[in-house]
């Protein structure tokens, strides 16, 4: 969540470029919804249902038994409802920068979820594509 | 605030919250994700975006092609609000 809100203040940034942000994400729009309108989210959240996209990028993987059961008793997190698949399926976290031609520009990813970019380092990897365009 | 400190405050959070053995289950589940080599089979640099056609929370779809032709973009892989 608090990612998403440090994407929110760099928002204007990224429409100044020319650029576009996107978040996908395989848990179901009912949920997402509520968020984005609490917390004022201007750009697309979309549903990946079953991880397809994020398997087509490489960050796909399933939770173990035992991490499954911490969800439900130390969380209250049940996966299956929440994402609509009963696999417990999960994207690494990640961020790509995709240039005008489709290409994949910059990657930044790192399977402990409790790490993830800031949202300026990701800005300065878009700031190079449009310099480069 | 930057991202990072906030979450620093989330995961002292958490480590008050939870019990040690189901911290344990969590750390080694991250620690065999990244022995899994699964950071090797994410797409690289210079690599063709696989193109995406989602739907918005909002109903609305949302097409990668449509997006890159105005210009590129930063797209971002979200585990969930929960």
């Amino acid at each position: 969540m608090h990612e998403l809100e440090a994407l929110q203040t760099v928002y204007s940034d990224i429409v100044a470029l020319g650029a576009s942000l996107v978040v996908i994400s395989p848990q179901q729009p009912t949920y997402v919804s509520d968020m984005a309108k609490k917390h004022k989210l201007a750009f697309p959240i979309l549903w990946d249902e079953r991880c397809i996209t994020a398997t087509a990028f490489g960050l796909t993987f399933e939770l173990p038994d035992d991490l499954r059961e911490v969800y439900r008793s130390c969380f209250g997190i049940d996966l299956a409802t929440h994402n609509g698949d009963c696999s417990w399926c999960l994207p690494v976290p990640a961020r790509f920068v995709i240039d005008h031609a489709g290409r994949i520009a910059s990657v930044e990813a790192d399977p402990d979820y409790t790490c993830r970019p800031e949202p300026e380092a990701s800005l300065a990897h878009l700031r190079k594509v449009v310099g480069a365009s | 605030m930057s991202l990072e400190e906030k979450l620093a405050s989330v995961r002292a959070q958490v480590a008050t919250m939870i019990p040690p053995e189901k911290q344990q289950i969590m750390h080694r589940a991250t620690a065999n994700l990244r022995a899994s080599g699964i950071m090797d089979r994410i797409l690289p640099t210079g690599a063709p975006a696989p193109a995406f056609e989602l739907t918005n929370h909002d109903g609305r779809r949302v097409a990668s092609a449509d997006l890159l032709e105005g210009g590129p973009m930063l797209l971002s892989f979200f585990r969930g609000s929960w």
